[in-house]
């Protein structure tokens, strides 16, 4: 029971993470699956995708560090009883070069004063994707939006550096940064089947993944996090003219109503 | 001539400016992530859905907490000091802001509150006749309406959702009609506020209930003062801590108060209450502390705006003189009058 319990949400994020499954990097574990929505303070679990051999840990928002355990890549991360974003970090070296992966999973707690900004700013690695910004509380990240990221080495940016985007749907392309090695990409719309209303729409994952041979290193690095369908599926905009105008005839209603009041005015 | 630097509106017009542009567009300027480390529970409505915004307003933390928090707790039968303490630390930041400031973050600071500045200024400035006082009576009627929308839609409904006896369309649901959260994202270029949700029954009635109520603000707001801070929960929420805020309202009542009433008709709140008052104390719940009263109240030292004991503003009828000089110049400054003139001297030559 407890071999399939944990081998099962390998095997489906397995079956997931198929075009990216040579990469190293965080997924939710499906029985996590928006647990977190409803009981603020349990804890969140996560598979590190062909993680074996690699370092992990949580850095906290205010930057402090807690080891983190797994059952065969299989992490149950409970709240640090910190509030705001943390970052789940895996890094491993071997002949072959330097790989790392991260991902910044939001935990609720007591507030800490600490920017996110700090966290994502905070050098992790040599080589890094860092969100810019990271989609915070009330911006998810959503199909059909705009989401930036740079492109750092030893803290510097990398300029014309190419990154692959894949989606857990299927979707991918290559994107280049820029001279100040940024880049900006609208995230795919490419759930399967839209349901109406967003909570019928389970979270899908989006993946950054990057490489880079400096100083005859090599090193790959990862970026993970769950996107959003776009509600404007079932949000209407003429509606939402018609709804104001209505307004606006009811206002002159009012206002023809109670013209007969004198000029005075101050 | 009064100049502009001793014009207290102009003053006030000057920071609603800088609160707006800080308020709507502030994270650009302070940066993404400062924005998150400010108050998150600002006296005003300032909205958490402008994604540019530098601070958000009170009642969404509240509204959260009483959804995702307190209702859970209360279901399960498990209140406990753990639950309240965000609960307590979102009202006590309210609360320490609200002290320094008092109400005046609704006359000075609050987007919305600007906002409707703004539209009564293009009425005026076309030339629409302005309503300059509402009928007592009618004011009587609307005032309770925002403890109405307080107690309803900022603590009970969410509390239900959260104890699972309503949907999820009433966890927030000040938010989803709140004018404040349209008028930011517009400013921001960004519609999609104004879309209609069809995703659940309640959700489209929301939606369109808030567009609704933005159409009527537009149109209300030309020829009416501030048409929603009347039914603001805020404001209501402001007036139950009113007590303790250092900024006050004063008033030396004299008998030619009776006859005199400039002061509530200069109220954009129309606070009829100011010139019958004795009280020395006249914060009204209503008072959004603009401080128009003072500005033109034309008798020396009977109506004040004090910082504490610091008086900022004081009546003076020198002052008085020259603010309503200056206040008729620029009544007249309009396209309405502009026509009539242009019309009058065509009509001569
Ligand atoms: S009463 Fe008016 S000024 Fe005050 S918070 Fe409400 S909308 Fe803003
Ligand atoms: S009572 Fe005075 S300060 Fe308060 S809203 Fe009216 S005019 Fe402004």
């Amino acid at each position: 029971m407890m071999f399939l319990k944990i081998s099962l949400p390998i095997l489906l994020i397995c079956m997931w993470a198929a075009p990216a499954s040579a990469v190293l990097h965080w997924q939710p574990a499906p029985s996590s699956k928006d647990n977190m929505q409803h009981q603020r303070m349990a804890h969140k679990s996560f598979i590190l995708v062909d993680g074996q051999g690699a370092y992990t840990h949580l850095i906290h928002p205010d930057l402090k560090k807690d080891p983190l355990l797994d059952t065969e890549q299989h992490f149950a991360v409970k709240p640090t009883g910190k509030n705001n974003y943390h970052a789940l970090i895996a890094q491993r070296t071997t002949s072959q070069g330097t790989e790392t992966a991260v991902r910044y999973p939001y935990f609720h707690g007591r507030p800490t004063g600490f920017s996110p900004s700090k966290l994502t700013d905070h050098a992790k690695f040599d080589f890094e994707i860092i969100p810019m910004p990271l989609a915070r509380e009330h911006w998810k990240y959503t199909a059909n939006q705009e989401a930036s990221f740079q492109l750092r080495f030893k803290g510097k940016p990398l300029a014309k550096q190419s990154i692959q985007v894949t989606t857990s749907q299927g979707t991918a392309f290559d994107l280049k940064t820029d001279s100040k090695g940024m880049l900006s990409f609208i995230i795919p719309d490419d759930f399967s089947e839209v349901k109406v209303g967003q909570r019928k729409n389970p979270k899908i994952e989006f993946l950054l993944h990057a490489q880079t041979t400096q100083n005859n290193h090599h090193y790959q690095s990862s970026f993970s996090s769950f996107y959003v369908v776009d509600p404007n599926h079932w949000r209407s905009l003429p509606w939402g003219f018609v709804a104001l105008f209505f307004g606006m005839m009811i206002g002159l209603l009012i206002h023809f109503k109670y013209r007969n009041i004198k000029k005075g005015k101050r | 001539m009064l100049p502009h630097w001793k014009n207290l509106s102009v003053i006030r017009k000057v920071v609603q400016l800088a609160c707006f542009i800080f308020l709507v567009y502030g994270s650009v300027i302070i940066g993404f992530y400062a924005a998150d480390k400010l108050s998150r529970a600002l006296p005003t409505l300032a909205c958490a859905y402008d994604a540019k915004t530098a601070d958000y307003c009170v009642l969404i933390p509240l509204q959260h907490q009483m959804d995702h928090r307190v209702g859970p707790a209360i279901k399960a039968g498990q209140v406990t000091l753990a639950i309240l303490i965000p609960v307590l630390t979102t009202l006590g930041t309210f609360l320490i802001l609200f002290v320094l400031l008092n109400k005046a973050f609704c006359g000075w600071v609050c987007p919305l509150g600007t906002f409707q500045e703004f539209l009564g200024l293009i009425g005026q400035k076309l030339g629409l006749k302005r309503r300059d006082s509402l009928d007592p009576k009618l004011v009587k009627r609307i005032r309770p309406v925002k403890w109405l929308i307080l107690a309803l839609l900022v603590f009970i409904f969410p509390l239900m959702t959260g104890m699972g006896f309503t949907g999820h369309e009433l966890g927030d649901p000040f938010c989803k009609i709140c004018p404040s959260r349209i008028m930011t994202n517009l400013f921001n270029g960004n519609m999609d506020e104004l879309r209609i949700d069809t995703s659940t029954p309640g959700y489209m009635v929301w939606s369109i209930l808030a567009d609704t109520l933005f159409g009527l603000i537009l149109v209300i707001g030309l020829t009416t003062r501030q048409p929603f801070c009347r039914i603001c929960p805020l404001l209501a929420m402001h007036a139950i801590f009113r007590k303790v805020g250092l900024v006050r309202l004063v008033k030396n009542y004299t008998s030619r108060c009776d006859k005199c009433g400039l002061c509530a008709k200069a109220c954009p709140m129309d606070i009829h209450e100011i010139q019958t008052s004795k009280e020395k104390d006249i914060l009204f719940p209503d008072c959004t502390l603009c401080g128009r009263c003072v500005e033109f109240c034309p008798d020396k030292g009977v109506m004040a705006m004090k910082y504490a004991i610091i008086p900022i503003k004081v009546s003076d009828p020198q002052y008085f003189k020259h603010r309503n000089k200056a206040q008729k110049v620029w009544e007249k400054a309009n396209l309405r009058q502009w026509f009539i003139n242009r019309k009058k001297k065509k009509d001569h030559v």
